[in-house]
């Protein structure tokens, strides 16, 4: 199968949160100097730690970008709404949200991740992590709204 | 003692991961039109989920707008060290970087979220939370960059 535009980034170098958000704002047009450098720190689980993906976290700030709220009176309904779902779908797809249950593998240490990336994790589990979030997502974004209930 | 930015703005009603991602934004004179709903679906340790602290998840990414990488080759930032940094020093001042462990709450669904809020957890662990966050992740972005 065709690697999505995310996998794309990630085999250019990007890391999981990263390459996630760049394909989801390239997809939408939306360009922004902050972009991706603001997920460059949700490697290996926030800064190797080994909790959330990265790839999730990405998919969560795309959601904010779309649905947030900039302004605190403004309703976020929405977004939460979406990142549960998100959630859930990742889960169910790949058993997991957490770096060290996906790969099995502590990337705390520089021997770590050198572990890693000499291991076939990175293509049999970020990689497709990394797309199963992008096509995740992309999907919950481009969703139209439910009709208004007629009551 | 006086409740710093990050605490205000809470206060105003952003939650955790927004006010503190918009404070330190505030802070270094960075405006931008993705701060802070980018931070929007963190709340309650992502949507409810009971993760990462929404003030951690605001924190590191207010560390990558500093310290990030904008394309893959460039040299490795030390970004990565300050987040670890920051979470070691967050996790020692308030024992936790989880939600649900910091709360010691279900926030998964909306009676979770209601129990909570009408609990003494938003003044007495998510405010701390917040101000703790704020605090370290501006002296760690104060200090001058290595090398």
């Amino acid at each position: 199968m065709e690697p999505n535009r995310a996998q794309q980034l990630a085999a250019q170098g990007y890391s999981s949160g990263r390459a996630v958000l760049l394909a989801v704002c390239q997809e939408l047009g939306i360009e922004n100097e902050a972009i991706p450098k603001i997920a460059t720190a949700f490697a290996g689980g926030i800064g190797g730690r080994g909790d959330v993906c990265g790839s999730v976290v990405g998919s969560v700030m795309a959601i904010g970008l779309r649905h947030g709220q900039q302004e605190p009176w403004q309703q976020c309904d929405k977004a939460y709404a979406l990142a549960q779902e998100f959630c859930r779908r990742f889960e169910q797809e790949m058993g997991s949200l957490c770096c060290r249950e996906l790969t099995g593998m502590d990337l705390s240490t520089p021997e770590g991740r050198k572990a890693h990336m000499s291991s076939d994790v990175p293509i049999r589990v970020c990689l497709r992590a990394i797309g199963t979030a992008f096509d995740v997502v992309m999907e919950l974004i481009e969703r139209p709204d439910p009709p208004a209930a007629d009551d | 003692m006086e409740p710093n930015r990050a605490q205000q703005l809470a206060a105003r009603g952003y939650h955790s991961g927004e006010a503190v991602l918009l404070a330190v934004c505030q802070e270094l004179g960075i405006e931008s039109e993705i701060v802070p709903r980018i931070a929007s679906g963190f709340g309650y340790g992502i949507s409810g989920r009971g993760t990462v602290c929404g003030a951690v998840v605001g924190s590191v990414m207010a560390i990558g707008l500093r310290h990030g990488r904008e394309e893959p080759w460039q040299q490795r930032d030390n970004a990565h060290s300050l987040v670890q940094e920051f979470c070691q020093r967050f996790e020692e001042e308030m024992g936790h970087l989880y939600c649900r462990d910091l709360t010691g709450m279900d926030p998964s669904t909306p009676e979770g979220i209601e129990a909570q809020m009408s609990s003494d957890v938003p003044t007495r662990v998510c405010l701390p939370a917040i101000g703790t966050a704020f605090d370290l992740v501006m002296e760690l972005l104060g200090r001058p960059r290595e090398g």
